[in-house]
């Protein structure tokens, strides 16, 4: 190994560290000017829109009357953000006022996240007919919750239309000014969740 | 006829209990829910419209696009309600329900661009065709609000509210490239590109967009007009206007960051000096920092910090062969005339949600910036090497404003939103900005809003400051001109249509005009060595004038068909009158009865859309004029048709056409401005009648 070649790899090495600081200082950086993932916008439409317009939605579900047994059950689902949080306590003051949701009585629950598949078991056990998630679900969350209800019957509505394409039925999302309805028709399929055609024309799936 | 009756009850109930009829009218709600404008600019916090504290329009870049427009003022004028734009001499005028306040350089609008202002303090001035130097093709939708908007946003705020509103990533992914021609000679091509990622486990967006636009011509005759020794007028050929401008938003986390940038070049103008020289232009450039951040703090609280920094300037360069134009006795001269302004500042805004479920929120926020202009003019004489700077000034100073708003939703069927904003100018005295409307969603789909308003511009550095010692005289103690109005609004969802109908008063105080100076105002200025001795026809910005302005305004938008059917029309009347120094008259410029209609049909697949717009305007006195009686300018009467569609692949095209009935706008051009022997009528702006467009576009 010539001089020259032990310099270069010193001086290699030495690059790499200050590279790796760098990078080091730019995550943590990073992390304290932006300390919440979500986008500023991830909710776009507004909770009490999001709520008028999922339960004139629901009365277009073939399979809600079937679902339902006689009553409608929604469950606000949570995390532990201050945006879930705020976001459950609107929705929940907007669904309330709807007592009764295509002809049947009407009951809105909330309650925490804890794992996909304990939640897949409280729709079965509580025959649920629609779950409501807040925002501040990770990617990782949203796919396993799509997994655990699939078979069973229920219609999840996400309030960030991200969650749509990760596997959430129906979500909400804003085009030059207006709410457009979102589906994940295949995921749908899956939770027995079945829109007439009419009100088919007018979601779109997500991009 | 008791057969009758019992047979129409029983059909009619029939009809409204059939399930077949429920389920239409579920789906006739949900389409009328989903055309229902979601909006975030009339209180700072996102919104139905319906349910908003003011009368706002939405207008859409679908619509746009449908219809083949691509400037705000077309935006404004083919697709809003209660606003105008009227074409004039450099770039458009714009006014609100009756009331235009002619020669303002936009600034009885504040314009934001994702809620950045734009207005800038030299003049305030604010652009509304290309030379407003934003990518059209990154719009997403406009919000145009009638109306005072100084409970949030301060000064301008008067005749209303406009935020452009871009593209979010996920609406405008990949490559876009366009290219437009136009007969009369113009030219628009535009660049953009859009992106979501993932960065360190965040989520981030990037959309950029670059737009060049430049127009030639169109050749138009102009009167002509004696001028002392020269003549003034003839075939204008030389005009033109050039505008690149750029525009790139990036968001990560809670962080968005906007940068903006645009020259506007026009010549030829036929405001001032010689007819139809190439030489004769004037100059915009814009360059604009906006850094946001928020973060919920609790479920309650949210918290938001908006860092600002704006770099503006304006040249004119005005060669005049005319020595009278000129100072000092030069035969011909070249007048300048630049401002520069530099502002920034910080914006905090906190939100709290009392019981955290939005029926009673309260937010405050602090806007603290700092303001400098320079701007000087000059006059330069070729033949004698003579340059005379005339009145520069550097000023600067800091202004604070703050502003709370209460909203209240106590009940299903009200909504009350008041609020108040103090703007304290280093230079001023403190001015309070009022708002307070309740709004009675009181049936299905109906809505009734009644809204109390007030709305102030602060005198803008130009008004103060500028002064020529040939003819005017500086006027630093101005004051704020103000606004109050009250409105009422009732809205009626139908479907997917909505009918709304408003009415509005505004009283108008303090407006700032230029008038004759006084002898003492003349003497004082002398003898400070601000005016020549010689000074003739010496004229001072005063607030000296009120406008007193009511009327109403109607539209009706919808969709049917799953929205492939598409149409609106809104009309405005108006009674505005001007007092001033005892005199009542009628605005110069400002039309009292204006509207439009538009209807577009998306024949679907690849076939085109069908789009046919059209916009009337009542005349309206010329402006700019001393003719006695001041002379009408004619009704205009504006088509516009449209077709567009898919090619192959992402590439699609566009091609639109447009009528004007009347060839002329409603200002006088030239230095004749008071009736001569030899002219029997005021020499006015001619327009343009036809125009076409053809344009290709790719999305990748």
């Amino acid at each position: 190994m010539t001089h020259g070649a032990v310099a270069s790899t010193r001086g290699q090495m030495v690059a790499s560290r200050r590279k790796n600081r760098a990078v080091l200082a730019a995550t943590v950086a990073v992390s304290l000017a932006f300390p919440l993932g979500a986008r500023a916008d991830s909710v776009p439409v507004p909770i009490s829109l999001q709520a008028d317009l999922l339960y004139m939605i629901a009365a277009h579900d073939l399979n809600l009357p079937a679902r339902s047994g006689g009553e409608v059950r929604t469950l606000v689902v949570t995390k532990s953000t201050d945006d879930s949080s705020l976001a459950a306590a609107q929705f929940k003051a907007a669904a309330t006022a709807k007592s009764a949701v295509a002809g049947l009585p009407h009951v809105v629950r909330v309650a925490p996240f804890t794992t996909a598949p304990a939640l897949a078991e409280a729709c079965r056990s509580n025959r649920l007919s629609i779950v409501y998630l807040t925002p501040g679900f990770s990617g990782l969350e949203a796919t396993a919750i799509a997994r655990a209800l699939e078979g069973g019957s229920v219609l999840t509505v996400a309030a960030a239309p991200a969650m749509v394409k990760r596997g959430t039925v129906l979500g909400f999302t804003l085009v030059s000014g207006r709410a457009r309805l979102l589906v994940n028709l295949a995921q749908a399929a899956k939770q027995r969740v079945a829109f007439g055609d009419d009100v088919l024309g007018l979601m779109a799936a997500p991009q | 006829m008791t057969i009758s009756r019992g047979w129409m009850a029983g059909a009619l109930a029939a009809l409204c209990f059939s399930p077949g009829r429920a389920q239409a009218d579920g789906l006739s709600d949900l389409t009328g829910l989903l055309s229902e404008p979601v909006v975030s600019t009339a209180s700072k916090s996102v919104e139905t419209a319906n349910l908003s504290p003011a009368t706002i329009s939405v207008i859409t870049a679908e619509d746009m696009r449908r219809h083949g427009i691509d400037s705000l003022d077309q935006a404004i004028n083919f697709l809003a309600v209660g606003m105008i734009a009227e074409p004039s001499r450099a770039t458009p005028e714009v006014g609100a329900r009756g009331v235009l306040l002619s020669g303002d350089f936009g600034n009885h609008v504040l314009l934001l661009v994702d809620g950045h202002t734009l207005n800038e303090p030299w003049d305030g001035t604010a652009y509304y065709d290309r030379s407003a130097a934003i990518p059209m093709d990154l719009v997403d939708h406009i919000e145009v609000i009638l109306g005072p908007g100084s409970v949030l946003y301060g000064s301008s705020a008067m005749l209303g509210v406009i935020n452009v509103i871009t593209k979010r990533a996920k609406d405008y992914a990949g490559f876009h490239v366009l290219a437009d021609g136009a007969y009369p000679a113009a030219a628009h091509t535009a660049l953009g590109y859009g992106k979501e990622f993932e960065w360190l486990g965040r989520e981030g967006e990037l959309t950029a967009g670059v737009d060049l636009s430049q127009s030639w011509g169109p050749k138009m005759a102009v009167g002509r007009q004696q001028l002392g020794d020269t003549t003034w007028g003839g075939d204008a050929t030389h005009r033109s206007i050039g505008v690149p401008a750029g525009y790139l938003r990036l968001a990560l986390g809670d962080l968005e960051v906007a940068v903006r940038g645009g020259i506007s070049r026009r010549t030829a103008t036929e405001m001032w000096g010689s007819f139809d020289d190439p030489q004769n232009w004037e100059r915009d450039r814009w360059l604009s920092l906006d850094a946001r951040w928020g973060t919920s703090l609790s479920p309650g609280l949210r918290v938001s910090l908006r860092v600002y920094g704006d770099l503006y300037d304006y040249l004119a360069n005005d060669p005049s062969a005319s020595a009278q134009e000129c100072i000092d006795g030069e035969a011909s001269c070249v007048f300048r005339n630049s401002g520069v302004s530099r502002w920034g500042g910080a914006e905090s805004n906190g939100t709290w949600d009392w019981l955290k479920d939005g029926h009673y929120v309260t937010m405050a926020g602090v806007d603290a910036r700092y303001r400098r202009v320079t701007s000087w003019s000059s006059y330069d004489a070729p033949a004698s090497g003579r340059s005379t700077v005339v009145a520069p000034y550097d000023k600067g100073g800091a202004l604070l404003g703050a502003y709370v708003q209460q909203t209240l939703h106590p009940t299903p069927w009200l909504s009350v939103n008041a609020g108040v904003r103090l703007d304290e100018d280093y230079q001023q005295q403190a001015h309070l900005s009022p708002r307070v409307a309740a709004v009675v969603p009181g049936w299905q789909g109906g809505t009734v809003k009644a809204i109390y308003s007030e709305a102030f511009r602060a005198p803008t550095f130009y008004e103060r400051y500028y002064a020529d010692a040939t003819y005017e005289v500086a006027a630093p103690d101005l004051r704020p001109e103000t606004e109050r109005s009250v409105e009422g609004i009732v809205e009626q969802r139908i479907g997917a249509g909505r009918v709304r109908l408003g009415v509005f008063r505004t009283w108008w105080n303090d407006l700032v005009l230029q008038i004759p100076a006084t002898a003492e105002q003349i003497a004082a200025a002398q003898a400070a060595g601000a005016l020549s001795p010689g000074a003739a026809n010496v004229v001072i910005y005063a607030n000296t004038s009120r406008v007193d302005s009511y009327g109403l305004n109607g539209d009706w938008d919808g969709s049917a068909l799953r929205q492939r059917l598409r149409y609106g029309a809104g009309v405005t009347l108006a009674h505005s009158r001007m007092a001033a120094d005892g005199e009542s008259t009628l605005l110069p410029a400002a039309a009292q009865v204006f509207g439009n209609a538009r209807v577009s049909y998306d024949l679907g697949g690849r076939l085109p859309v069908l789009a046919l717009a059209g916009r009337f305007v009542g005349p309206r006195p010329v402006s700019g004029t001393n003719f006695t009686p001041v002379p009408d300018a004619k009704s205009q009467v504006e088509l516009r048709g449209a077709v567009s569609g898919p090619v192959v692949g992402g590439l699609s095209y566009r091609f639109a056409g447009s009528w004007a009935l009347a060839g002329t706008a409603p200002y006088a051009v030239g230095p004749l401005r008071d009736p001569q022997p030899g002219f029997g009528a005021q020499t006015v702006l001619p327009l343009p009648r036809y125009q076409v467009l053809f344009g290709l576009r790719y999305d990748q």
